[in-house]
């Protein structure tokens, strides 16, 4: 009754190429570690060394695909020759594990990201701002598809109604959704058609991310100074006129009704997208 | 039991499971993919159903399962895994198993479904279908794997689905036509017979199709998968992103005749496919299916 060993053998042959190597050239040899009867054994040996090898292949680049769904634009910068350069290596360093009760796709996401984090001063000499798009595909993949967001969220959106249409805006304290996250990029990803040839700006972009629970697509922003520094206040702690103030002094101008008005508005728009929400000081 | 024109008998145990002939005729239906999302919603009509694969949605975010169900908005639904590895040698993953059963409850699915192969053992996850070993001892640890599947979901149906696959056991005890037929003797199952898997496999494998359908209990068919391919070169890989090819729809008009196909399913992963294709193929599904 050694059919579970017959079965750790043949995994390994399919998912360790250093093993399936060894097995290819002494297959007894390779298979001494394992208790099989002489049934299994040749059971084993009998398959097709091609189709092994190809199978093997198969499972490596079938596998790598599976996390590069996290990354669509990171996928399309690396090229088909990404599995035939970097798989080995990356078989060698992420072995496949036991199952882990986890989605397999964030299991395969998350040693992929370490991957590429590992090899990307390498890979952005190769690929022009290749960290940004790294970090740009793994920032949407999070928000899009970690419930544990997602979950933030709705709880976010039962307890905080926007009330900023009141005409009471002195109580307001206006808070950032969970689900929101400013990134700094040096360069505007979005504007990008062809990353192969464009060239860096001066410029910085705040790309703003936000999800709302009724939607499961990732939504994004890109935002200026003022709103950027304006979300950075929205606390849940901080009146809107504070920040106002803040926000006043943060892009140079006075504090003048028109700028706190101005904010205020800004406000509005943000928590009627759902990117904020606001609490009163009587809650 | 003795009879004197024909001497001894044989008793084999069948556990014939009735709700097989109970099950709904659903009709022709595609399999529910996120990047499809609009254009289901869109062509809701020409839907009979939708067949979901639980792998996606059993760690997924509440809006992500709302919107799915919004968009069957009525429509019959069908749970199908990857993962449940009925041919591991050892006890089911009861995590998993458990995240299905309520998947498969909360979808209120017509059936359950996954495949005959394995694609875990204790230390590694394969993440893919590898095949069995066709063998009476691999025949015996599907069963009691499958009967643990049955006791989380007693009242939904489970069928199996034969699988691609590119290399092949040495030393089988015998066809994997007779394998399949065994696990739905023992278990009651009925048998979700892809269409195209059988053709990939007769191409790489280099054996005639028809002859092993005809060796397959076409009666326990409960639904067939269709899918389609890139052009054939040496081996044909199982891709699901191209029209499914004439020789998948002369395998689908050969079974419809010959078996009580309660539903058809249609296979489609690449991310933007042709919709109007698409529609056109679950047209053509439907009138193979009117053959009946």
């Amino acid at each position: 009754m050694s059919l579970i060993e017959l079965e750790l053998a043949l995994a390994q042959v399919l998912t360790d190429a250093d093993y399936l190597a060894r097995f290819l050239v002494d297959k007894k040899e390779a298979l001494a570690g394992f208790e099989l009867s002489p049934a299994e054994i040749a059971a084993i040996t009998g398959i097709d060394d091609d189709r092994l090898r190809g199978y093997s292949n198969l499972l490596l680049r079938t596998r790598i695909e599976l996390g590069l769904r996290a990354f669509p634009r990171v996928r399309k910068l690396l090229g088909p020759d990404f599995v035939s350069r970097y798989g080995a290596e990356y078989a060698r360093t992420f072995p496949l594990g036991p199952a882990s009760g986890q989605s397999p796709v964030f299991v395969e996401f998350r040693s992929l990201l370490t991957f590429l984090e590992q090899h990307a001063s390498r890979l952005e000499t190769e690929i022009p701002f290749f960290g940004d798009t790294l970090q740009y595909d793994a920032t949407m993949f999070v928000l899009g598809n970690d419930p544990d967001i997602a979950n933030e969220v709705h709880r976010f959106e039962r307890h905080y109604r926007p009330l900023l249409d009141s005409d009471d805006t002195a109580n307001v304290m206006p808070l950032r959704s969970p689900g929101t996250l400013i990134r700094t990029f040096t360069i505007d990803i979005l504007s990008e058609t062809d990353r192969q040839t464009s060239t860096a700006s001066d410029e910085l972009s705040h790309l703003l991310f936000y999800k709302t629970a009724r939607d499961v697509a990732v939504r994004l922003t890109r935002v200026n100074d003022a709103t950027k520094c304006a979300l950075e206040l929205c606390d849940g702690r901080t009146p809107i006129h504070q920040i106002a103030d803040g926000v006043a002094r943060q892009v140079g101008l006075g504090e003048t009704v028109e700028n706190v008005r101005a904010c205020i508005a800004m406000c509005q728009a943000l928590s009627a997208r759902g990117v904020i929400g606001v609490r009163t000081t009587w809650e | 039991m003795q009879s004197p024109e024909w001497g001894r008998w044989d008793i084999i145990e069948i556990h014939f499971d009735a709700t097989v002939m109970r099950t709904p005729h659903l009709g022709v239906g595609l399999g529910y993919r996120v990047a499809h999302h609009d254009d289901i919603v869109r062509h809701r009509d020409e839907i009979d159903f939708l067949e979901v694969i639980s792998d996606q949605f059993l760690y997924a975010t509440d809006e992500k399962l709302e919107a799915m169900l919004a968009a069957a908005s009525g429509l019959p639904l069908v749970s199908h895994s990857l993962a449940l590895s009925v041919g591991t040698a050892t006890s089911l993953d009861e995590n998993y198993v458990a995240r299905n059963a309520d998947f498969v409850q909360r979808i209120n699915a017509s059936w359950f479904s996954d495949h005959l192969s394995f694609t875990k053992v204790p230390e590694i996850d394969l993440g893919t279908l590898i095949p069995l070993w066709f063998t009476e001892e691999v025949v015996e640890t599907v069963v009691k794997n499958i009967m643990t599947v049955k006791s989380a979901l007693p009242d939904t149906l489970f069928l199996v689905e034969n699988i691609t696959y590119y290399f092949s056991m040495a030393k089988n005890e015998m066809s994997e036509a007779e394998f399949i037929t065994r696990i739905l003797e023992l278990t009651g199952c009925g048998l979700l017979l892809d269409l195209e898997n059988v053709y990939i496999n007769s191409y790489n494998l280099k054996f005639d199709p028809y002859a092993f359908l005809d060796d397959l209990p076409l009666e326990r068919v409960v639904q067939i998968h269709i899918a389609g391919h890139g052009a054939p070169a040496d081996m044909i890989l199982d891709t699901h992103d191209h029209p499914v090819s004439q020789e998948v729809w002369e395998l689908l008009e050969y079974v419809v005749k010959r078996s009580p196909v309660r539903s058809i399913l249609l296979e489609r992963d690449d991310e933007s496919p042709s919709f109007g294709g698409i529609m056109e193929e679950l047209a053509h599904a439907r009138r193979i299916l009117a053959m009946r």
